[in-house]
């Protein structure tokens, strides 16, 4: 065999080609068959009635196939895809024949071997040289026709592909149906879906049951996260399915012959709906889409029981947080919010469900990052873990937090500077006996600076008293009574220099007593602090509060007490007992501060059972220490107290026995008075008739007397008539004579009512003649009119003189009329009444004497009694002239103003005890918040008779002034008095 | 069995080498040199205790008994260091282990002077100014109680002085408010006398008395065998605690006139509140009516039965005793006869009627102002004019603070207190003559207190009076040498008087003072603390 590679590839490509061809043409005749018959098979089967719709289809489809397959089968034949090597040379050769020849025989040489070359006895050099020749002469590629013809064919292909395509896309829908049909048996009809079964199952922070709906539409409505179940039962076997839910989310369907089921998350609301298909091919499904609702979860709801409103405490105080809330599943967590400078969020205990109630308390000084005050809500979260956590909050509260520590130092503050400016002023004035100008200004100017700061002083303890915080009256009194000495002294600056000296030097001792008293006061505060920080420690741990948290009021803790210790450690600036008390010299500094790391330490190794036992060892020795600087505060207090006290509870008691005194001589008085001016009053009627006579024609002579005075000045006027000068004066007149008529007026009937009125209105008239003269002489102008004015005015004036003078003759023949038992029970009345007169006096000294010595008793406390003990002179002055009438009124003025002193000595002894409680100590504040071992103890004042009380025995004297000058007394007065005083004294 | 132990220890006493090596009553022969050292040192018989320990140490070397023991021996012997190391070797911790340390600390910078018979240690260089003083009074001291008692010890007593109150708290272990309360400042304990050094207080105090009284407790505790009662100790000690000065048995005025004070309310302090320490009692004024009581009585029974009497009933009590006993013995009458009798002696004593004041010791520690504070004037309202002239004081207003002042002392001329703020003020308003009568007028009852010694030198220098100006400065001195106007007063004197040598020792006194600013004096233009 001779290697001819040229030809070799040449022939072997015409080949093929030749095959390709043939095939080509084959496939496409039987496509365009086939396709045709589908094409046909789609329309024609949806022209006819359903049931003959397969039988259609099938026939169309075969008979284009068949068509194609014939045509293909027949194309195939004659195309011939299997050439010749002859026959691939020769077509290879086209139209050349020598070249054929040529290539032909190269193209059978080549296949020859040596053997069967020389079998054939043919000259293997000519073999070769053929062969040679027939490869160097084959073209690359065929130069004749390979085969039939394509191009029309495969054009009508085409046609029949796009055909089919038009039928799919936009031929009736049955086709699909139809294959299926032929394929599975599916009947054709649209599948329906019925006993459809949905089974709910929320999920766990519901808490609700599974449920299951039988027969329903399929609809759904559940809660976020709930698994949904569908199933039911389909009109005929499927083989597959797809649930295609809200926002197009594709689940498979599990089919089982004509049953399905499919199981999907409610998370999103929206339309569901249900494909079916067999063997791929989707089937018409008889189900139109259902709803899924999902269902809120509502918001949980909290109610603030507790602050009802906003609060201003103490710092020191804890607030008490109440809740309640609900929610539709059940409430996970709860939280007290607080937002002040910073935010605090606090756990709250409770129990879970789905409606939870609690408490809880916080002390404020806990958190001083909050400021001086915070928002406070209470927010809740629900147990929804699908969706995530939802919370609710409360209504907000705003809390004030006060600091007694702040008011105490800022009050202290104070103090010191009114102090050191009053040390000052004493220097000033006791280096300078007497000052020159320039000196005495500068002099005035520093009272007015320490007048200044007075006043501020005077506020700051207004303040303090209100937050119950020391002794404020105290502070009030030294101001009041430094201000009285200022101003004393700058009416006078040299005579009373030493009254203002002696006030300064008392004013220091006091200011630097009670200044040391606040200093203890001081402490005392950062104790209960230390306390009650203590104790919100442990009950935080209790609450199994976070260790940085802990550890944060543990460091809290330790501040304080270092801060406690440095102002105990000073114990100059303390009262001399409390700062010589055990608890002050040797608090347990290094005993709590020992225990208070041991403390820190077990909270950072997580051991909260051992924290929690030195917390309470912690408390036990804090509280220990805090009732033993308790117990010298109150000593002190009580050892500085006491002796004044004692003194004022001694007052008290002498007060009230003159108040009752005084009250058993008005009674006497008033008998013997009732006696005479029965008998005077009977006497009277007697000679009333020309007594009231005599005084009408005198009344009457009076109007005789002021016509005549205004007949001389109008005769005597210079004045020209309708001039400004001339209308003044005559208005001024005019305005007199009314007056003094109505003055003649009021005598008139004062003399048929009452004789003292009638003695009253007569001075009056004597008044109002003398004004009238005035007028009259304005008018008049002329000298000698106006010496007639005079005259005729003075005359009539010595009328009403006259009246007067018979009136009170008549009222003072009432003593007269006494007998001499009634002469001396007055005698001894009087004598008595001077004697109280005497013991008033000297509790009006006792009370300045002490007033110089204590801070707490208000400056000029004595005046009260200095007024009661002169209307009582008076009135014992009165009685020994044997004058009851004259004699009541001031007792009962010294009634009223015993009454008021015994209100003032009950205020002073108040404000001395000012903040104590139960009769302890002042040190004995109340500790507010503080929990447990503490009784109830009654906090409300003692009532003391304030103004309205005094204003109203004011108004019963005055009647009783009235209508005993008038020789009678008010309906029941007694009774009024003594059921008056009673009651005040109880 | 604790009575067993005592018995065999004291038969191990009485016949040692007998009962050397016996084992009696299951006591190990071994621990008897540790239970009769633990004895000695009991009684303070220190060479005894050593030889013991010593017996003890050879026999066991290195045992912890032996260890202990020698411990607590050295600690008494004053050998801190070692007294720590022994301990420390045998592991002991706990109290007496924190007092060596805390003793050993105290004390291992101190220097020391001896004589024949003490040995002076201090700390701080400025005290060393006490040392030579200390000396000669002790000495003296020894002489007299030697006389009065009959007892010399043989051996070296060891005197500290402590530089702050701190320390001397730390190793006396009293606590710091009995200090405080009853103003103690020396103490004689584990066979040593401890002061603080008067410089820690604002005006100093007799310190020279105070050893002395310290010294006469050491003597009463080896005469009777550490079981004389506290109220015999104080009454002896405070007996003769002047006895270096040659004076006994003369209570001091004050003593007198706050005894007939408290005799005429009919309060005293019983002889068994005193126990067990008249530290301890509540109140610096109840110390002072007890050493009042005790001192007189001591006085009384001195004067009655003559100075046999003290050695006698110490030894009594030594010899097993009680101390009612011991003085029944030697009074011949029961204990309410010598009560009653010494009552009716004391109420005949010639005293003065005015009511006494007793100024505590105060200590510059925490103290703001160079004065004492006025808490001890008794009548208020002289308090209250003092407390108004120190407020204008501190300003630097002393005119006007003078005016106070005077107004306090017109109503309480006999008020130390008061007399020495207004003498100030009188000395500021160059009045000395008013300042040199208010001071002479109280300086018989209140002779201890220096601030009125300082006013005094001050006046009498002002005056011209140099001789009773250094008089006065010298009194000053015995109570608080590092005074420094005193110094300088007495500087100024030596150099008035053209005396160089003693001029040249002031100088450098003053020299030394000066190295601390605390120093400065009180109430004398730089003011301390400011």
């Amino acid at each position: 065999m001779i290697f001819a590679p040229r030809l070799d590839s040449a022939i072997r490509q015409v080949k093929r080609e030749r095959l390709a061809r043939v095939v080509t043409l084959s496939l496409a005749r039987l496509l365009t068959g086939g396709g045709a018959g589908y094409s046909a098979a789609v329309y024609g089967s949806s022209l006819v009635p359903p049931a003959y719709r397969v039988a259609v289809f099938s026939v169309l489809l075969l008979i284009g196939l068949a068509g194609g397959g014939v045509a293909a089968f027949r194309v195939f034949r004659s195309g011939r895809p299997r050439l010749g090597d002859a026959e691939a040379a020769t077509i290879l050769a086209g139209n050349d024949p020598g070249s054929a020849n040529v290539l032909v025989a190269g193209a059978d040489l080549s296949k020859w071997s040596e053997e069967e070359t020389k079998k054939r006895g043919a000259d293997p050099e000519l073999v070769r040289s053929a062969v040679e020749a027939a490869d160097a002469s084959s073209p690359n590629r065929a130069l004749g026709k390979v085969g039939p013809a394509l191009s029309g064919d495969l054009k009508l292909a085409g046609l029949v592909v796009v055909s089919i395509v038009l039928a799919a896309l936009l031929g009736p829908s049955t086709d699909a149906q139809t294959v299926a049909q032929l394929v599975s048996g599916y009947s054709g009809k649209p599948i329906t879906v019925g006993n459809l079964t949905v089974t709910i199952r929320p999920p766990a922070y519901t808490g609700l049951p599974v449920t299951v709906e039988e027969g329903g539409v399929g609809d759904v409505r559940a809660y976020p996260g709930t698994l949904v179940e569908l199933s039911g039962v389909l009109s005929e076997p499927v083989d597959g399915g797809t649930f295609v839910g809200p926002g197009k989310v594709d689940i498979p369907i599990e089919v089982s012959g004509s049953g399905f089921k499919v199981e999907w998350p409610a998370l999103k609301s929206g339309m569901y709906s249900l494909k079916f298909s067999i063997k791929g091919v989707q089937l018409p499904v008889d189900f139109e889409r259902r709803q899924v609702v999902l269902l809120a979860d509502g918001l949980p709801e909290v109610e603030l029981l507790e602050p009802v409103g906003d609060v201003e405490a103490m710092n020191i105080e804890e607030i008490r947080v109440a809740w309640r809330a609900a929610d539709d599943f059940g409430i996970e967590g709860a939280t007290l919010l607080l937002s002040g400078k910073t935010e605090v969020r606090m756990p709250l205990k409770f129990a879970v469900g789905k409606s939870a109630a609690g408490e809880a308390r916080f002390l404020p000084a806990a958190y001083p990052k909050l400021g001086d005050g915070a928002y406070l809500s209470v927010e809740i979260r629900d147990n929804d873990t699908i969706s995530g956590p939802k919370t609710g909050v409360s209504r907000s509260v705003y809390l004030t937090f006060n600091s007694t520590r702040k008011l105490a130092e800022e009050l202290s503050g104070l103090e010191e500077r009114l102090m050191e400016a009053m040390i000052l002023l004493l220097a000033d004035h006791l280096e300078n006996p007497a000052p020159d100008e320039k000196l005495l200004t500068g002099l005035k100017e520093s009272s007015q600076n320490l007048v200044t700061l007075l006043e501020a002083l005077t506020r700051a303890a207004s303040r303090a008293q209100a937050q119950e915080l020391s002794r404020p009256e105290a502070v009030t009194n030294i101001a009041a009574a430094l201000n009285l000495a200022i101003e004393g002294w700058l009416s006078d600056p040299y005579a009373r220099r030493g009254e203002l000296i002696a006030e300064l030097e008392r004013d220091i001792i006091f200011l630097d007593r009670l200044q040391r008293e606040m200093r203890m006061e001081e402490a005392l505060s950062l104790g209960e602090e230390l306390s009650m920080l203590q104790r919100d420690l442990f009950d935080r741990l209790a609450r199994g509060e976070d260790e940085k948290a802990l550890l944060e009021a543990v460091n809290r803790i330790e501040k304080t007490l270092a801060e406690i210790g440095k102002k105990l450690a000073d114990r100059q600036s303390l009262p001399d007992d409390f700062a010589n008390a055990d608890a002050t010299r040797d608090p347990p500094k290094d005993a709590l501060s020992s225990m208070l790391a041991e403390l820190k330490e077990a909270l950072r190794n997580g051991d909260r059972k051992k924290a929690a036992e030195l917390a309470e060892q912690i408390l036990k020795e804090l509280d220990k220490w805090m009732q033993n600087l308790q117990k010298a505060a109150d000593g002190e207090m009580d050892s500085a107290d006491s002796k004044m006290s004692a003194m004022l509870d001694e007052l008290m008691q002498k007060v009230s026995t003159a108040i009752a005194e005084q009250e058993r001589i008005m009674g006497e008085t008033q008998k013997t008075g009732d006696e005479l001016g029965r008998r005077a009053i009977e006497q009277l009627r007697q000679r009333m008739e020309d007594f009231l006579n005599r005084q009408r024609a005198r009344l009457d002579e009076i109007s005789q007397k002021q016509r005549e005075m205004e007949g001389f000045a109008l005769k005597g006027s210079t004045l020209q008539p309708n001039t400004p000068e001339w209308a003044l004066e005559a208005g001024k007149l005019n305005a007199e004579r009314s007056r003094l008529d109505q003055s003649l007026r009021q005598t008139r009937a004062a003399l048929e009512e009452s004789l003292s009125k009638a003695a009253r209105e007569a001075k009056n008239l004597e008044e109002r003649i003398r004004a009238f003269e005035e007028a009259a002489k304005g008018y008049a102008g002329e000298q000698g009119a106006q010496e007639k004015v005079d005259e005729t005015g003075e005359r009539a004036a010595g009328i009403a003189r006259e009246i007067g003078e018979e009136i009170e003759g008549l009222l003072g023949k009432r003593k007269e009329l006494a007998t001499e038992k009634e002469r001396s029970d007055l005698a001894r009345q009087g004598s008595e009444e001077s004697k109280l007169a005497m013991d008033i006096k000297k509790i009006g000294e006792q009370l300045q004497k002490m007033s110089e010595e204590s801070p707490f008793i208000k400056p000029g406390a004595g005046a009260k009694a200095g007024e009661a003990g002169k209307s009582a002179g008076s009135a014992g002055k009165s009685l020994g002239e044997g004058d009851p009438y004259g004699a009541v009124p001031n007792e009962l003025a010294t009634l009223e103003k015993l009454t008021e002193l015994s209100g003032e000595l009950e205020s002073m002894k108040q404000s001395m005890g000012s903040g104590k409680e139960g009769g302890r100590g002042r040190g004995s504040r109340k500790r507010p918040g503080q929990r447990g071992g503490e009784g109830e103890v009654d906090r409300s004042r003692v009532d003391i008779p304030g103004e309205a009380e005094s204003a109203q025995l004011r108004k019963l004297r005055e009647e009783v002034m009235k209508t005993m000058g008038e020789g009678r007394y008010p309906k029941d007065y007694q009774m009024e008095i003594r059921r008056y005083f009673e009651g005040l004294i109880k | 069995m604790i009575r067993r132990i005592i018995a065999l220890i004291l038969i191990y006493i009485a016949f040692m080498p007998v009962a050397h090596a016996a084992e009696i009553y299951g006591v190990a022969p071994e621990m008897i040199d540790f239970y009769a050292g633990d004895q000695y040192l009991s009684k303070w018989m220190i060479p005894e205790a050593r030889a013991a320990v010593d017996r003890l140490a050879a026999k066991n070397p290195g045992s912890a008994t032996a260890l202990l023991s020698d411990a607590h021996v050295a600690f008494f012997e004053g050998r801190y260091k070692y007294s720590l190391e022994r301990l420390d070797k045998a592991g002991f911790g706990g109290s007496f282990r924190d007092l060596v340390k805390t003793t050993y600390e105290a004390t291992k910078t101190m220097k020391s002077i001896k004589s024949a018979n003490f040995e002076v240690f201090w700390s701080d260089p400025r005290d060393e100014l006490l040392a030579g003083g200390a000396l000669e009074t002790l000495e003296a001291s020894r002489e007299a109680l030697g006389r009065e008692l009959g007892y010399l010890p043989p051996r070296p007593v060891r005197l500290e002085i402590y530089p702050t109150t701190a320390d001397f708290t730390s190793v006396s272990t009293l606590t710091r408010r009995e200090v405080d309360t009853t103003g103690i400042i020396g103490l004689c304990k584990f066979d040593r006398l401890l002061i603080t050094s008067p410089r820690v207080a604002l005006w100093g105090y007799r310190w020279r008395d105070t050893i002395s009284h310290e010294y006469a407790h050491l003597v009463i505790y080896r005469l009777s065998g550490g079981e004389a009662p506290i109220w015999l100790h104080e009454g002896i000690a405070k007996h003769l605690e002047t006895a270096w000065r040659g004076r006994v048995g003369k209570p001091a005025p004050d003593t007198l006139a706050l005894l007939a004070q408290n005799l005429a309310k009919g309060k005293l302090i019983g002889l068994d509140q005193m126990s067990p320490s008249i530290a301890k009692l509540p109140s610096a004024e109840d110390a002072a009516l007890a050493f009042a009581e005790v001192e007189t009585m001591m006085a009384f029974l001195t004067q009655r039965k003559g100075a046999g009497a003290l050695p006698g009933m110490l030894r009594s009590i030594n010899e097993g005793r009680s101390d009612r006993a011991a003085l029944e013995a030697v009074w011949g009458q029961p204990f309410a006869d010598f009560e009653a009798q010494w009552r009716k002696w004391a109420e005949a004593l010639p005293s003065t009627d005015v009511s006494v004041e007793i100024v505590g010791l105060e200590l510059k520690e925490g103290h703001d102002d160079a004065e004492s504070l006025p808490d001890a004037v008794a009548d208020p309202q002289a308090r209250d004019f003092v407390r108004l002239g120190d407020m204008l004081r501190t300003r630097d207003r002393l005119k006007a603070a003078g005016e106070e002042y005077a107004k306090a002392y017109s109503l309480s001329p006999k008020s130390p207190i008061v007399v020495s703020r207004y003498a100030l003020a009188r000395l500021a308003d160059e009045d000395y003559q008013a300042a040199l009568k208010a001071v002479d007028q109280v300086l018989d009852l209140y002779g201890d207190m220096a601030v009125l010694w300082s006013r005094k030198g001050d006046a009498l220098l002002a005056l011209g009076r140099y001789n009773e100006a250094k008089a006065a400065y010298l009194e000053l001195m015995d109570i608080n040498p590092f005074h420094l106007p005193g110094r300088f007063g007495l500087l100024a004197i030596a150099e008035k008087n053209g005396d160089a040598e003693e001029a040249g020792k002031a100088r450098e006194v003053v020299k030394l003072l000066l190295q601390d600013e605390n120093m400065m004096p009180p109430g004398h233009g730089s003011r301390a603390k400011e």
